[in-house]
C-alpha cells in the first residue's frame, strides 16, 4: 500500500467520524429544542386549562315578583322613599321566586337553602338598583338574570371540592335549575369591567390592567428618554477616560442587581426621601425604570456602535452638525436595536413582582386607578393576591389573569418584531 | 481659465497620536480645475485630503499644524464652524456611502439641513437637476423613492456626487471615487468630473495614473507623507523632475 493510499484511507475514516459527530450534534440540538417546546406547551396548557373557565360565569333567570307585601313587610303604599327601598327585604322576594320555581320539587327543603351562599350579593344590588332607578317595577313581576355566587359557579364548573361548601338541598336545587335551563352561562364581562373584590364572582382585572398600563407606559417613557440620552452621550460625546470607563462597567453591573434591591432603593429614595406617594404607578415606574435602564443602554450602545462609520462620515461630509448626525442618522438607523432593548426590559418588568411589593402595591384596591398618582395594583401582584386566596373562584381568576398577561406580552413582542422588521436597515 | 489660487497649503504636518502622517506639505490648488493626488498606499493622500474639510476632526488622536487657507480663510481657525466649511468643501468617499434612505431623500438631505430651498417644488426641481447632471435621472426616473441601496455601485457613487453638488459647494474632494467601480462606471464618472470642473474646484485622489493623466490639470505626488512633486499633470507624466516620481509612475514603487 502506497503512502498516498493510506493517507486517503485515513482521511476517509476521519470523514466518517466527522459526519457522525455532526449527526450527534444535530440530534442534540433537536432534543434541546423539543424539550423547551414541551415545557412551553405544558406551561401554556396548565394555565389555559385552569384559566379559561374564568371567562364565563353562571346566571340564573327567574321571574321576580316585586311584591310590596314582602318587600316592605305589609306596609303597602303608593310610593316609597329611597331610604325605604334600601331597607326593603330583597332577599325575601328572591327567596319567593326561587320557591316558585322549585315548588314541585318535593325533595328540596327550601328552609335549608341559604340565599347568600347561592346568589352573589350583586344580585341583591341589581334588584335594589332596579327599584331605585325605576320605582314603577315595585308591585310587578319582572324577568331578570341574577349572578350566582362563586360557590355555585365553581360547582357548575366541576371544581373539585366546590360542592363541599353547599348542602344537599342546595345541590339538588342547582341540579334541578340546571336541568330546566334556568341557569345559563355567559361571557364574564364582570371579569373585565371590575377591579378586585372580596367576592370572587365580582373580582375583575380592570384595576390591575390599568395599573400595569400606567406603570408600563410611564416606565417606557422614563427609561427610553434616560437610556437613549445616556447611550448617545457615552457613545458620541464622552471622552475616553478612566471615569467614563468606570461608569460603563457599572452600568453593566446594574443589570445584575436583584430586583428586590431596586425595590428597597425605591422605597427609601423615591418614597421616603422624595415623598412620591406609596402604591402608585408613578412610584412603581420610577423603580422599574431603574431596572430597565441598563438593558436599554447596553442594547442602544451596541446598535449605535454598529452603525457604519461611513454613514456618519457621509453625514458630516454633507455639513451635518453633530446633533443632526445623531438625530437624522444614528438614532433612526439604530432604532431597531434600541427597540429590542426596550422590549427585552419591558417584558421583564411587566412581570416583575418583588420591587412593586416593596412599595406597597400589594394592598387591596377595589377601584381602578384614576391616574398615575392613585394607588393601584399591577398584573403580577394581582395574580399573586388571587392565587394566595383560599377560594377556588380566585384561583381560577389567577390563571385567567396569567393568560391575559401572557397574551399582553405576546402582543407587545409581536408589535416590536413588526416594527423592527419595518425599520431595519440592511447595509 | 483663471489662475486664482483657491486653496493654499503651507507647512502642514499631521499626526495620528505620535505617528506623523504628513511632513511639511506645501501646495496650492487652482480654482475650477481638477487636481490629482497620487502616491503609494499609506502615503497620506487621504489624510491630506481630509485636512481640507476638517474631516479629521472625527478622529480623536489626530492633530495638525501649519496653515491651510481657502479663499484666504484659515480652515483650522477656531472661529470657523466646520459645518460651514463642509458646505463649501464637499466630499465624495472611496466607497459609495449613500444614506439608508430613498434616492430622493439622499439628494434632498443636504438641501434640507442647510435650508437651501424654500418650498417643496423647488426642492424637487433641484434634486432632479442634480440627478440629471450626474446622468442618473434617466436610469432611475421611476424609482426616485426607492431605497438608494438598490442601486448599483456606480450608480450609488454618482448618487453620492449628486448629493454633494446639491448643496452647491465650491470645492469637491474625491477620495478614490472610482476604486470600487468597473471601467464603464469609471468612464461615466470621469466624464462627469470633466463637466463639473467648469463650475467646481475638484481634488481627486487616485491610484490610476491613467485616470490622473486623463482628467487632471495638476498632479501632486506623495510619498511616505511627503509631497515629492507638484506640477502640471503633463509635466509630471512626461518629464518628472524627481527620481521617486519617475519610479512611481513607471511602476517601480508603489
Ligand atoms: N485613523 C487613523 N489612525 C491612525 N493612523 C492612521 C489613521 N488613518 C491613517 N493612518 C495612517 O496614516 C498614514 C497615511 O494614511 P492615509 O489613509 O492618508 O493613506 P493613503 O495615502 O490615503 O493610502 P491609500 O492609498 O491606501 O488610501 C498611514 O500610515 C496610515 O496607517
Ligand atoms: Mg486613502
Amino acid at each position: 500500500m502506497s503512502i498516498e493510499e493510506s493517507k486517503l484511507k485515513k482521511s476517509k475514516r476521519k470523514l466518517v467520524r466527522r459526519h457522525l459527530f455532526e449527526k450527534c450534534f444535530k440530534l442534540f440540538g433537536i432534543l434541546s429544542i423539543s424539550f423547551a417546546l414541551i415545557m412551553l406547551v405544558a406551561l401554556l396548557f396548565s394555565i389555559f386549562s385552569k384559566g379559561y373557565t374564568a371567562f364565563y360565569t353562571h346566571y340564573i333567570s327567574v321571574d321576580v315578583n316585586f311584591s310590596k307585601e314582602i318587600l316592605f313587610d305589609g306596609d303597602i303604599k303608593e310610593s316609597y322613599t329611597a331610604q325605604e327601598i334600601r331597607n326593603s327585604s330583597i332577599d325575601g322576594i328572591i327567596s319567593e321566586s326561587l320557591k316558585n320555581v322549585l315548588q314541585n320539587q318535593l325533595n328540596i327543603d327550601m328552609d335549608n337553602i341559604d340565599l347568600n351562599s347561592m346568589l352573589s350579593n350583586h344580585a341583591t344590588a341589581v334588584l335594589r338598583n332596579m327599584m331605585l332607578d325605576n320605582p314603577e317595577v315595585i308591585g310587578q313581576t319582572v324577568h331578570v338574570s341574577l349572578l350566582l355566587s362563586s360557590n355555585v359557579d365553581m360547582f357548575l364548573k366541576n371544581y373539585i371540592g366546590a360542592g363541599s361548601l353547599l348542602n344537599d338541598d342546595e345541590i339538588s336545587a342547582i341540579k334541578f335549575l340546571q336541568s330546566t335551563k334556568l341557569i345559563t352561562s355567559r361571557f364574564n364581562t364582570t371579569f373585565f369591567m371590575n377591579s378586585d373584590s372580596r367576592y370572587p364572582e365580582l373580582a375583575g382585572i380592570r384595576g390591575a390592567f390599568l395599573g400595569s398600563l400606567y406603570t408600563v407606559v410611564l416606565t417606557i417613557i422614563f427609561s427610553v428618554v434616560i437610556s437613549v440620552g445616556a447611550a448617545v452621550y457615552l457613545q458620541e460625546f464622552a471622552p475616553r477616560n478612566k471615569f467614563v470607563h468606570f461608569i460603563e462597567v457599572n452600568i453593566n453591573n446594574l443589570a445584575a442587581v436583584p430586583s428586590i434591591v431596586f425595590g428597597l432603593l425605591g422605597l427609601i429614595v423615591f418614597q421616603q426621601f422624595f415623598g412620591v406617594p406609596r402604591s402608585t404607578p408613578l412610584l412603581a415606574s420610577m423603580i422599574l425604570t431603574l431596572m430597565a435602564l441598563p438593558t436599554i443602554i447596553i442594547a442602544s450602545r451596541l446598535s449605535m456602535s454598529s452603525v457604519p462609520f461611513s454613514i456618519k462620515e457621509a453625514a458630516y461630509g454633507m455639513g451635518s452638525s453633530r446633533l443632526q448626525v445623531i438625530t437624522h442618522h444614528l438614532l433612526p438607523i439604530s432604532s431597531p436595536g434600541i427597540l429590542t432593548g426596550v422590549i427585552l426590559s419591558i417584558s421583564r418588568i411587566i412581570g416583575e413582582t418583588a420591587p412593586v411589593l416593596m412599595i406597597g402595591m400589594v394592598a387591596f384596591v377595589s377601584t381602578a386607578p384614576a391616574g398615575v398618582l392613585s394607588s393601584s395594583v399591577v398584573f403580577p401582584v394581582q395574580i399573586l393576591l388571587w392565587s394566595n386566596s383560599p377560594e377556588a373562584g380566585f384561583i381560577e381568576k389567577a390563571s385567567a389573569a396569567s393568560m391575559l398577561l401572557l397574551m399582553f406580552l405576546m402582543f407587545i413582542n409581536w408589535i416590536s418584531i413588526y416594527l423592527r422588521n419595518k425599520w431595519e436597515v440592511k447595509f | 481659465m483663471s489662475e486664482n489660487k483657491k486653496i493654499i497649503v503651507k507647512d502642514v504636518n499631521a499626526f495620528y497620536g505620535a505617528k506623523q502622517a504628513l511632513f511639511d506639505v506645501n501646495l496650492h490648488v487652482l480654482e475650477k480645475e481638477v487636481t490629482a493626488f497620487i502616491g503609494p498606499s499609506g502615503c497620506g493622500k487621504s489624510t491630506f485630503l481630509r485636512c481640507l474639510n476638517r474631516m479629521n476632526d472625527l478622529i480623536d488622536i489626530f492633530s495638525m499644524n501649519g496653515s491651510i487657507t481657502i479663499d484666504g480663510v484659515e480652515v483650522n481657525s477656531p472661529t470657523l464652524d466646520p459645518v460651514e466649511l463642509r458646505m463649501k468643501v464637499g466630499m465624495v468617499f472611496q466607497k459609495p456611502n449613500p444614506f439608508p434612505k430613498s434616492i430622493f431623500e439622499n439628494v434632498a438631505y443636504g438641501l434640507k439641513i442647510h435650508g437651501l430651498t424654500s418650498n417643496k417644488k423647488e426642492l424637487e426641481e433641484i434634486v432632479k437637476d442634480c440627478l440629471e447632471r450626474v446622468g442618473l435621472l434617466d436610469e432611475i426616473k421611476d424609482r426616485l423613492h426607492d431605497s438608494a441601496f438598490g442601486l448599483s455601485g456606480g450608480q450609488q457613487q454618482r448618487l453620492c456626487i449628486a448629493r454633494t453638488i446639491a448643496i452647491n459647494p465650491e470645492i469637491i474632494l474625491m477620495d478614490e471615487p472610482c476604486s470600487a467601480l468597473d471601467p464603464i462606471a469609471t468612464a461615466k464618472i470621469e466624464n462627469l468630473i470633466g463637466e463639473l470642473s467648469a463650475k467646481y474646484t475638484i481634488i481627486i485622489v487616485t491610484h490610476s495614473m491613467q485616470q490622473a493623466a486623463r482628467i487632471s490639470k495638476h498632479t501632486a505626488f506623495f510619498h511616505l507623507g511627503k509631497l515629492i512633486e507638484f506640477d502640471e499633470t503633463t509635466k509630471i507624466f512626461s518629464n518628472p523632475k524627481n527620481k521617486k516620481t519617475e519610479d512611481y509612475i513607471t511602476g517601480r514603487i508603489g
